[in-house]
């Protein structure tokens, strides 16, 4: 029997630690790979709630913003949430004075709008719509102060409930004075094309609006419309070609802004027309975001917010941006106000002093 | 001395052999990582993809239409130049309401996709589109896969429209949502208000034949999968019915396409997790991979959308179906715009 001499034992043991150390790198190589090909991942965009961001640059009043079903007011350079996420409240407008404001609120199956203070707390609902029979409910969105605080106008599916499929909106005016008159309805709109929707009053009492209509091509479209008084006196102010939508009024009501959409491209830009309170003057994009959404203009009228993703892209959450002398022959060009956020894209924000 | 000192070799070879196995021990292992990232992509591609499955049998013949043994068709690699490929994107109903395999196909979109030149065209078939289907029998164009499955679908297509289907891709409710979802959501930019007091509850209640009340609203905004489903499913409350759900579903399509431009190789596994039982395609694993890039390389005008509309078909009632009886002559021009001489 022969005795392994101990250098060689030593040897071995060494060899046997290397080798056990080459096994441990392995593996650690084996779950770099796979650790490293997931940082290989396109970043998920990241949102964080407004109360936890600032935003660029501030802005001067009080600007309303809604994400995931929570009214935000900006100010100072501050964001301070008002009310939700409970009652996934959106589409804020502020009456004149900017003491109240009045915003949806909507269910799976109704919306409601619905009176608050400045802080965002509960004054009384204006338009109910809620009703435990499916078919009774009603959708209503976009709600509009008049100019001088007397009423409210919105947008409100006008169904038949023994008409089926029926369900487009039709712009309704009702008071705020008394507020138990019953509801005006101001349009008629086009059976199955979704309607008429976001309304803004004119000063002089008529009314300016998006009309749907799909043409003969089977194209579905949108026309800013204008309407003197209720149930007619109407005309369009824009062409099918350009689908324009989400009208915003120049304090002065001779500007007004829009968004005209490619359908086929899905793409949307900002647009601006110069208004005589009948006629609009020629559409000027005014903006390079191609996804732009819900203009709103400042209270002192030198310049627009409006909503797109970051980067003036196709892609991502919808950001805040202010665009600066939008009726100037050559705009500035548009600077992103607030980073990583979501707002609802649908929601124009208000704007007061 | 040739070859050295055999006492000297030895430990040189010994040396040398450990190398390489060590080596190769890292290869495995990197491998294996590799492996168990890429896992939930080879868990889908072994359940989903592969080779057509031949036609189901009929649960039971009804609209005239009866069944018989369906066609096969082979794999073929994907074709990268000037020619192009077609594939026959189906969705439908996957919920309770169906006898699992035998399910109505909602929508079915013809792609043709030329990467040579970054082009791809759309073709939507309205699924009441009166047709012969390849199982025999004539009825709706949307009872082909539940007669046939996606063979028989695929050979309907072929032999009505002339045109050559080189791949198919089926994608249940769940499946769209959860793709979209993992994509991290996408930016539509609805072309209406869609309104729709009859849309179905199959995905969100207990009651598979309920309905719920729905409102998109229109214009630029950012939906996740269960949001971007209602639009691009309602078909109620607009004057066009189907028609209408086409074109939104095509845009829903194009919605995607530009997020998936944001995705590279390694987001593939988080993708296939969620589409696990809710896609079957023949196109394989790498050929999925390889639309990648073509998909960031598309640009946004790229992309060419066409629904059919009258004089396409003519709406008829047939027995107790409203359906579309087709205008061939006219189809025949718009697929030979399209997708070329068949």
């Amino acid at each position: 029997m022969s005795v392994r001499p101990r250098r060689t034992r030593s040897a071995g043991r060494r060899q046997a630690l290397v080798a056990l150390g080459l096994v441990g790198l392995m593996a650690a190589f084996g779950l770099g790979v796979y650790l490293g090909l997931g940082t290989l991942q396109s970043k998920a965009a990241q949102v964080v709630k407004p109360t936890d961001t600032r935003p660029a640059f501030t802005l001067p009043g009080t600007i309303i913003l809604a994400q995931h079903g929570v009214l935000y007011q900006l100010r100072n350079g501050k964001f301070t949430a008002l009310i939700g996420p409970a009652g996934n409240w959106t589409q804020p407008a502020l009456l004149p004075g900017g003491q109240r404001m009045i915003a949806v609120s909507q269910t799976g199956r109704h919306s409601t709008i619905t009176l608050l203070d400045a802080n965002g707390h509960v004054v009384r609902p204006l338009v109910a719509t809620g009703s435990p029979l499916r078919v009774d409910n009603h959708w209503t969105f976009y709600p509009r102060v008049t100019p001088n605080g007397t009423s409210v106008f919105y947008a409100y599916d006008l169904h038949d409930p023994y008409a089926g499929y029926l369900v487009d909106f039709a712009i309704m005016e009702r008071s705020l004075i008394h507020p138990a008159a019953p509801a005006v309805q101001w349009t008629i709109p086009n059976n199955y094309t979704g309607g008429d929707v976001e309304p803004a009053a004119l000063a002089n009492g008529s009314l300016l609006y998006a009309k749907y209509n799909i043409d003969a091509a089977g194209h579905s479209f949108s026309q800013l419309w204008l309407q003197t008084k209720p149930g007619g006196g109407g005309g369009p102010l824009t062409t099918p070609q350009a689908n324009c939508s989400e009208p915003a009024l120049s304090p002065t009501q001779t500007e007004v802004a829009m968004v005209c959409a490619d359908n086929q491209l899905q793409v949307s830009r900002l647009e601006v027309a110069s208004f005589t309170g009948g006629k609009l003057g020629p559409l000027r994009v005014v903006s390079p975001s191609i996804l732009a959404a819900s203009p709103t203009w400042a209270p002192s009228g030198n310049g627009l917010i409006y909503l797109a993703p970051a980067g003036n892209g196709r892609v991502g959450p919808f950001q805040l941006w202010w665009l600066p002398n939008p009726t100037a022959a050559r705009p500035s060009a548009p600077k992103q106000v607030t980073q990583h956020l979501d707002l609802t894209a649908t929601s124009q924000p208000a704007w007061g002093n | 001395m040739r070859g050295g000192d055999p006492e000297a070799i030895r430990p040189r070879r010994r040396t040398g052999l450990l190398v390489l196995l060590t080596v190769l021990g890292f290869v495995m292992s990197g491998v294996g990582g590799a492996v168990a990232y890429f896992l939930p992509v080879i868990t889908t591609a072994l359940h989903d993809t592969g080779p057509l499955p031949g036609a189901l049998p009929s649960p039971k013949a009804s609209a005239g239409a009866h069944s018989s043994p369906g066609p096969t068709v082979q794999i073929k690699p994907l074709p990268t130049g000037k020619a192009g490929f077609t594939v026959l994107l189906l969705g439908s109903d996957n919920d309770p309401k169906f006898v699992a395999g035998h399910i109505l196909t909602q929508s079915m979109i013809l792609v043709r996709v030329i990467p040579a030149t970054h082009q791809v065209s759309m073709l939507s078939i309205p699924r009441d589109l009166w047709v012969p289907l390849a199982t025999g029998g004539t009825a709706k164009i949307d009872a082909a896969y539940a007669f046939g499955g996606p063979a028989g679908a695929i050979q309907t297509v072929e032999q009505d429209f002339h045109v050559h289907v080189d791949y198919y891709a089926w994608i249940g409710l769940q499946g769209l949502v959860g793709l979209i979802n993992k994509i991290g959501g996408i930016n539509i930019v609805a072309q209406m208000p869609v309104l729709d007091n009859y849309y179905p509850a199959d995905l969100t209640g207990h009651n598979p034949f309920a309905y719920q009340r729905i409102c998109v609203l229109p214009g630029p905004q950012r939906v996740p999968g269960a949001r971007a489903l209602v639009y691009a499913r309602s078909r109620h409350g607009s004057l066009l019915g189907d028609i209408a759900r086409n074109k939104r579903q095509q845009e829903v399509l194009v919605d995607i396409k530009a997020q998936a431009k944001t995705l590279g190789i390694a987001d593939i596994p988080r993708i296939a997790s969620s589409l696990s039982g809710e896609i079957h395609t023949d196109l394989g694993l790498g050929q999925v991979a390889s639309l990648l890039p073509l998909a960031r390389a598309l640009g946004s005008g790229s992309v060419h959308q066409v629904v059919m509309l009258p004089p396409d078909y003519t709406p008829a009632t047939i027995g107790s179906q409203q359906v579309l009886l087709p205008n061939w002559t006219a189809i025949d021009g718009v697929v030979r715009q399209l997708f070329g001489a068949p």
